[in-house]
């Protein structure tokens, strides 16, 4: 298959990637929703990665990133990282699991819940502005400071081939999957899966969805919240992934939430609303009838139970 | 290996298995995970844990599977409506019985105690099934004037059919491959660890240890173990399902052959695993968390090295019902 020259990670890099983090990772299981498919008259997957370590996929690409680093350079001092809740928790687990020091940059309007999860690993915090040119000053700083190696929650090969294991685990659970939802933020779940689907199933569509056009966005899906692809992740989604792009309102999104903790009986969070919402959307039910079998990738399940938006 | 005091044998449980997924009611194989042990890290990590999620069933709890065992065998009245199916329950068993009347179009009367949570009475009543609250005291005396008058009542879980109908788990437990050494099961009546430890034990896992759990503050088969016959007693427990005021005959007969031990947890261990549990991503009711509170609080023995299956019973808890038990 003719992949652009931008585009740096191959399937085999994704295998090994595989191969280095399962002693670590779950090998999530996927659930069905006979109510679900009935209402959108397909077949419909949802891989679990709410049921994570560190409770979202973001510990595949954070654990690659290290063991990686680590294997490379075995003095490393320590990692550090800006991220809006899910890859710092995710990389402060990595950093503990390999035996390596953490610092977080993190937003001053992230939950709670997701910066107490930080520190429970073991890893230091370190607030910031919630915009994105003061997450990357912030960021730069503490690794001179420290000496620390930056890992990006996205833009970084190692990052994105761990995320891309979550397409090896699904194809082999479900080989017939005809479409891959996944929400964006940015672009390192989407670019990897799209690598290693693409490349397992080269007929695969793999959809792309956020909650409206991008930007810094005023939304109750704080794991998409930073609308901003990188330079490593922007070039595979342009070559891989559908020009279709969901859009879901937060409202739909709350919708999606309730659907899942009452009917499926699973904790997600807002963002992975959002690629529920999408499966239950109008958009999806006027796309091809041949595309039968949809998986849905619920990407989190880190929330407050005092704060879920509904009651 | 089945002998004349068997309460149901593993054809009677096959049986069921048949006649509950060919029913209209869409009932289920539910999901079993595997290789759970390591989402708990305080446990012995050589233990091998597998979880069967019974809330993922139809109706939020695994009811379903021993009433649609009962409504195999309807008689002529019943089915054409001139007399109404009958049965007492505050919980699980009401909505799996309400649901099942309204799929199959039948009238029925289902008694509720006035402790019962107002939601729940309005739940079972949208189902289109008629509701009689009355005090605890006076439930189950209304309902055996009600089978005596030859009414057709429903026991919600001292019944052959009932018991029959939830044994279709064992099945699923061993088709899904897995051996287990040790399996879990949350007991209230008792209906639900009867079927399972019937079914597994008959199926030639004699040495597989079945442990039924209940709340301390609802010990009737613990106390029916203890005393050598099924008891009444007063009951207590944030577990609201697992605390009818008895131990069925049928359920402590069965429970005496094939169940292992009784365990206890207290309210606050099964409300603090409900907690556990949503923080790994998954939705249980009190109910339906007692087998795992007592796997979380080390109060299984023997569990090194070994393969033990917990069962989830229910899902069956809105958000504000969670968040108000913290």
């Amino acid at each position: 298959m003719n992949m652009n020259n931008c585009i740096k990670i191959a399937l085999s890099d994704i295998r090994k990637a595989h191969e280095k983090i399962t002693p670590h990772i779950h090998f999530t299981p996927y659930f069905r929703s006979s109510t679900l498919d009935l209402r959108v008259g397909r077949n419909v997957f949802f891989k679990a990665e709410n049921l994570q370590k560190t409770g979202s996929f973001k510990a595949r690409g954070a654990l690659n990133a290290v063991l990686s680093l680590k294997a490379s350079n075995p003095d490393v001092h320590g990692v550090v990282t800006h991220s809006s809740g899910n890859h710092g928790q995710a990389l402060a687990w990595a950093a503990k699991t390999a035996g390596v020091k953490c610092s977080v940059v993190v937003p001053n309007n992230s939950p709670k819940i997701k910066s107490d999860a930080i520190l429970g690993y073991g890893a230091e915090l370190v607030f910031c502005e919630p915009t994105p040119a003061d997450r990357q000053a912030t960021c730069d700083r503490v690794s001179k400071e420290r000496n620390f190696t930056i890992v990006p929650p996205y833009d970084h090969y190692d990052v994105i081939a761990g995320q891309g294991t979550i397409a090896v685990e699904f194809l082999k659970q479900v080989p017939d999957l005809d479409a891959i939802l996944v929400p964006v933020s940015g672009g390192g779940m989407t670019s990897g899966i799209a690598i290693a689907a693409k490349a397992i199933k080269p007929d695969i569509k793999g959809e792309r969805l956020w909650p409206n056009p991008p930007r810094f966005l005023n939304t109750i899906a704080d794991g998409i919240r930073l609308q901003q692809l990188g330079d490593l992740t922007w070039p595979i989604i342009l070559e891989l992934v559908e020009k279709d792009v969901f859009s879901v309102k937060d409202d739909d999104i709350v919708k999606a939430m309730r659907f899942v903790f009452e009917r499926m009986k699973l904790v997600i969070e807002p963002a992975s609303g959002a690629g529920v919402a999408a499966v239950m959307s109008e958009r999806l039910a006027s796309m091809d009838p041949g595309l039968r079998n949809i998986g849905v990738i619920l990407c989190g399940g880190n929330v407050d139970i005092d704060h879920l938006p509904w009651c | 290996m089945t002998s004349d005091d068997d309460v149901v044998t593993l054809d009677d449980i096959q049986q069921a298995r048949d006649v509950i997924m060919t029913s209209p009611l869409n009932v289920r194989k539910t999901p079993m995970l595997k290789d759970m042990t390591s989402y708990f890290p305080e446990l012995d990590q050589s233990m091998g844990l597998c979880m069967k999620l019974e809330g993922m069933q139809t109706t939020g709890s695994f009811k379903i599977r021993g009433v649609a065992n009962q409504m195999a065998n309807l008689p002529p009245e019943v089915k054409n409506g001139t007399r109404k199916l009958i049965t007492m329950s505050a919980g699980n068993y009401g909505k799996a019985f309400a649901y099942t009347l309204n799929k199959l179009n039948l009238p029925g009367l289902c008694l509720m105690p006035l402790t019962a949570p107002s939601n729940r009475i309005t739940l079972i009543k949208s189902f289109g099934c008629e509701v009689a609250v009355l005090p605890s005291s006076e439930l189950q005396s209304t309902f055996s004037q009600y089978a005596a008058q030859n009414f057709s009542v429903f026991h919600p879980f001292d019944d052959h059919s009932f018991i029959a109908g939830c044994g279709s788990i064992a099945l699923e437990i061993l088709e899904d491959d897995v051996k287990p050494d040790v399996v879990v099961v949350c007991c209230g009546g008792g209906g639900l660890v009867s079927g399972i430890a019937a079914g597994i034990k008959q199926s030639g896992l004699t040495d597989c240890r079945i442990y039924a759990v209940e709340p301390e503050g609802s010990r009737t088969m613990y106390e029916s173990f203890r005393k050598g016959e099924p008891v009444t007693m007063a009951v207590s427990s944030v577990a609201a399902g697992l605390s009818p005021p008895y131990a069925g005959k049928l359920t402590y007969q069965c429970c005496r052959k094939y169940v292992e031990d009784v365990i206890l947890v207290s309210d606050e261990e099964i409300l603090n695993c409900m907690s556990r549990l949503f923080h790994v991503g998954l939705v249980a009711e009190p109910s339906g968390c007692a087998a795992m509170a007592a796997i979380l609080n080390n109060k299984i023995p023997n569990v090194a090295g070994k393969k033990v299956v917990a069962v989830i019973t229910g899902s069956n808890v809105t958000l504000s019902e969670m968040t108000s038990y913290q």
